[in-house]
């Protein structure tokens, strides 16, 4: 056994090196256990591209939150970003749009299809800004009641379809499919009721001080996680690498350790879980601690996800020639996306998925000397396909090679590497009542002291850290006062 | 639950006995609702004897070696540690505590367990069962007959069963070439039998019973009798909780019926839920009022009402309640009717003659 702690964290992901750099700062004592050697979570550790080592997902960060940037310090830390707001570029087969935080550039590009279209996308910018801001009571903070307005407006939502909501609002297929796109998270179909609370939701994140923009950290992924640890090792927090939480001791209803794969105990009077609610209930507590009807609706696990295929590339692709610095998004159309999620969600690879293309190394050229690294996202892909993933990982390259193609022909011959970051398995399912739900539902467990602090805990999974604030807010006062 | 209605195994004979043609429905069985007179059929318990077909109630079987680790989760009492051929009554809740059923648990070996009650709840237990890596089925078919009243042991013995049994055990027999079942598990005995061996049974039991005046009585007796001595039934005295919510233990006065010192399913939100409350029996002056009406003491709410009927013994309309806090026996007013707390059982049956073998006293 080895010597208790206040605070014991499950995985070392920004979410749960956040807290224990929060939790550490206010005295607590505090230790983060991590399976692997790297700790960071999923993005810190580098994936090889053709012999080159590469930061791996995500290239861009779109939810980080504001706050955990200020109170841990991080941009005092090395938290830089080369590009604070990438445009969107749509590519389909015969036109171009870009939509563009100047709302000119924005209507001209428009224009070319649409008058209509143009003018309304100012306003529906807005308008989709301006609720999205008022949502950020329920979604920032923990606590604050969200006004009756506010409550309407998420009653609205929470009922709305993202395909519906894009529907009344474009009469252009090319401005609905590209504004789709960020609407293609969490597993979630963009037809289903309540989708259209995903692009609230990506409307109300702040990146670099700008609403709803995308940035891409210098250095990628492992610049976040070494800030983080940086924070967190300062506060005092003791990380041990290379050890495996088997399961979690629960006596009394209440968490009393931390037991390792060694059989070692970790006693704890808190644990703050980075694994999602599945593995953390289903896998790590006893069978009974969770409760029966809560593992019940757990089973149903999460049967869509995305891919991230990262390429090194000799050459520029003819589609970021003219302006490298901007995300590619390639959806063809919006109801195509719709059946896709279908096939997606039965097991398949669907005929037509949508796609995301962004090059890192245009604004910072130092994550892979002399080469260029293509970071595309593809949207919807089963989980776990019918057969496994291994005999269908290069039917995905073929296919995803072939759309780029279409918008750059010389793509094939200037692949000079390849790899995927594949689904990850055994995420949560998201709902819209999950994403529509408060904090403490969304950071609590049954259990007596545990609570979760990575992407399960988030309205929208995606690296935000503010989940690992906002535990570290409640196990401050579970240690303090005990259970509410 | 199928939407066809079944026969049980007694459906022959309760047919021949119907004489009035009233039957009824429960978990999809039609069973005879009574034979005549209600009220005689009720008041016969307490003069004789009467036999009832139980047959209706749904069965839950639990099986694999890991199904005492189940079952001791599963309900609000370690029905791990009974004996085999012991039985206890016991709560299953939902993870917020609300009760989902209150049944009979009986351990029929090792790795068995059999869980009888009104409600069934079959998925409930099969989705659970899954984390334990232990199985729960429906046990299908077999007939039980009730046997209730002042005579039931001289009529066991008249007709060749030996009725020594301690309360919530059972034992199973060879009956002139019959494998069947003894057990005392509610108001009096209940005779289990394989599904085409109802009309035996049956029959045996009558032949023997004549000269004690026993005879059949209806589902409506059977529920007079159990309200009478206090026997809660979810479905009739209160609304089952489902996935979430629902009634909990405190609001049933049920914690009787829980240990909390081991862990089972919902305890953590069992012990947030508050004081235990306590169940009694209530008899109202007049009409009985409806189900959850508050029961009032000098103006003050210090309960709420459960089911009710007329009780033929009593003459009067009896029903159970649950009081927050105090003492039975104590003047209370239900909606606008003024009534009486009694501590249960209302009106108990008389004990049967008893058995010359001295029996020990019953398990914990
Ligand atoms: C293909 C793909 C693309 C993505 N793109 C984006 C994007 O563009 N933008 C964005 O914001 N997000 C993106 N995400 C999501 C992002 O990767 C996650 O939000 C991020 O990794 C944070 O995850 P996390 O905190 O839940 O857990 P992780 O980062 O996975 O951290 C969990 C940690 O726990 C450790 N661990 C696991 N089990 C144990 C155990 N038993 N004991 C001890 N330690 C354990 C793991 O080793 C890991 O270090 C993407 C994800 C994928 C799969």
């Amino acid at each position: 056994m080895s010597v208790a702690v206040d605070v014991a964290v499950i995985g070392a992901g920004p979410g749960s090196l956040t807290a224990a750099a929060y939790l550490a700062s206010a005295g607590a004592k505090v230790v983060v256990l991590e399976a692997t050697d790297v700790a960071g979570g999923a993005g810190a550790a580098p994936v090889d591209v053709g012999g080159l080592s590469v930061p791996g997902t995500p290239a861009t960060l779109h939810a980080l939150d504001p706050r955990v940037v200020m109170d841990l310090k991080l941009t005092r830390r090395g938290l830089r970003f080369s590009v604070r707001d990438l445009p969107l570029v749509a590519l389909r087969a015969d036109d171009r749009l870009m939509i563009d935080r100047d709302r000119h550039a924005t209507a001209n590009s428009l224009a070319q299809l649409s008058h209509r279209d143009a003018t309304r996308f100012d306003e529906f910018r807005r308008d989709l800004f301006a609720a999205a801001r008022a949502l950020r009571a329920l979604w920032w903070e923990a606590g604050v009641p969200p006004d009756a307005s506010t409550r309407s407006n998420l009653r609205r939502l929470g009922m709305l379809s993202a395909e519906a909501m894009l529907e009344a609002a474009f009469e252009t297929e090319a401005v609905k499919a590209a504004c789709g796109f960020d609407a293609l998270q969490a597993g979630i179909s963009p037809s289903s009721a309540g989708s259209s609370l995903l692009l609230a939701w990506r409307a109300a994140q702040e990146m670099c001080g700008l609403q709803g923009a995308v940035a891409i950290p210098r250095g990628g992924g492992p610049t976040l996680a070494s800030t983080l640890l940086q924070a967190a090792s300062e506060a005092g927090v003791e990380l041990r690498v290379g050890t495996k939480v088997a399961s979690i001791h629960v006596d009394d209803d209440r968490v009393r350790a931390a037991v390792l794969a060694t059989g070692e105990f970790v006693p704890a009077r808190v644990i703050l879980s980075n694994l999602s609610r599945r593995a953390t209930l289903m896998n790590l507590l006893p069978p009974e601690a969770a409760g029966f009807a809560m593992v019940t609706r757990l089973r149903d696990e999460r049967t869509v996800g995305e891919a991230t295929i990262l390429m090194t590339l000799n050459a520029v692709p003819d589609f970021a020639m003219a302006c490298p610095l901007a995300r590619f998004v390639m959806v063809e159309r919006l109801d195509a996306v719709v059946a896709a999620h279908t096939e997606a969600r039965l097991g398949r690879i669907p005929t037509e998925f949508a796609l995301e293309a962004v090059i890192p190394t245009a604004s910072d050229p130092g994550l892979a000397a002399d080469t260029t690294l293509l970071c595309v996202t593809v949207r919807p892909l089963p989980v776990a396909p019918a057969g496994g993933w291994p005999s269908h990982v290069a039917e995905l390259f073929e296919r995803v090679v072939q759309r780029l193609s279409h918008h750059a022909p010389r793509l094939r011959s200037s692949i000079t590497g390849l790899n995927v970051v594949l689904p990850r398995a055994d995420q949560d399912r998201v709902t819209a009542a999950h994403i529509a739900s408060d904090w403490p539902a969304r950071l609590a467990t049954p259990v007596e002291g545990l609570f979760l602090c990575g992407d399960a805990a988030e309205p929208v999974p995606a690296v935000s850290c503010r989940a690992g604030r906002l535990a570290a807010a409640l196990a401050s006062a579970y240690l303090k006062w005990g259970a509410p | 639950m199928s939407t066809d209605l079944r026969a049980t195994p007694f459906h022959a004979r309760s047919a021949a006995a119907n004489a009035c043609n009233a039957w009824e429905t429960r978990n999809g069985f039609t069973l005879a609702s009574h034979y005549g007179d209600v009220a005689r059929e009720a008041l016969a318990a307490r003069f004789a004897a009467v036999m009832v077909d139980l047959s209706w109630q749904p069965r839950v079987i639990l099986g694999e070696p890991t199904a005492p680790q189940f079952a001791s989760r599963l309900f609000t009492r370690d029905v791990s540690q009974l004996a085999p051929e012991e039985a206890a009554k016991a709560l299953w809740l939902n993870d917020d505590a609300g009760v989902r059923g209150v049944g009979t648990v009986v351990r029929l070996d090792r790795e068995t367990f059999v869980v009888i009650s009104a409600t069934g709840d079959l998925p409930w237990f099969r989705d659970a069962a899954v984390q334990f890596k232990a199985a729960a089925s429906e046990a299908t078919g077999q007939g039980m007959l009730a046997l209730v009243g002042h005579m039931s042991d001289r009529i066991l013995r008249a007709a060749g069963l030996d009725p020594s049994l301690r309360p919530m055990t059972l034992r199973r027999t060879f009956w002139r070439g019959l494998d069947v079942t003894l057990s005392r598990l509610g108001l009096g005995y209940e005779l289990w039998c394989e599904p085409d061996d109802g009309s035996i049974v049956w029959d045996r039991l009558v032949a023997a019973g004549r000269s004690f005046a026993l005879r059949p009585a209806g589902q409506l007796a059977m529920d007079i009798l159990e309200l009478e001595n206090g026997v809660v039934r979810p479905g009739r005295d209160f609304a089952p909780a489902g996935e979430a919510g629902g009634p909990t233990v405190q609001d049933l006065g049920l914690s009787d019926l829980v240990d909390a010192r081991q862990p089972f399913n919902g305890r953590a939100a069992f012990r947030r839920a508050g004081s235990p409350s306590r169940l009694v029996g209530l008899v109202f002056d007049t009409d009985a009022p409806m189900p959850e009406t508050p029961l009032v003491r000098n103006g003050d709410k210090v309960g709420r009402s459960l089911g009710a009927l007329h009780s033929p013994a009593m003459r009067q309309p009896i029903g159970l309640g649950v009081l927050d806090g105090g003492a039975p026996d104590s003047e209370l007013i239900a909606g606008s009717v003024p009534c009486r707390a009694i501590a249960l059982p209302i009106l108990p049956i008389p004990a049967p003659i008893p058995p010359t073998t001295e029996v020990p006293p019953p398990p914990v």
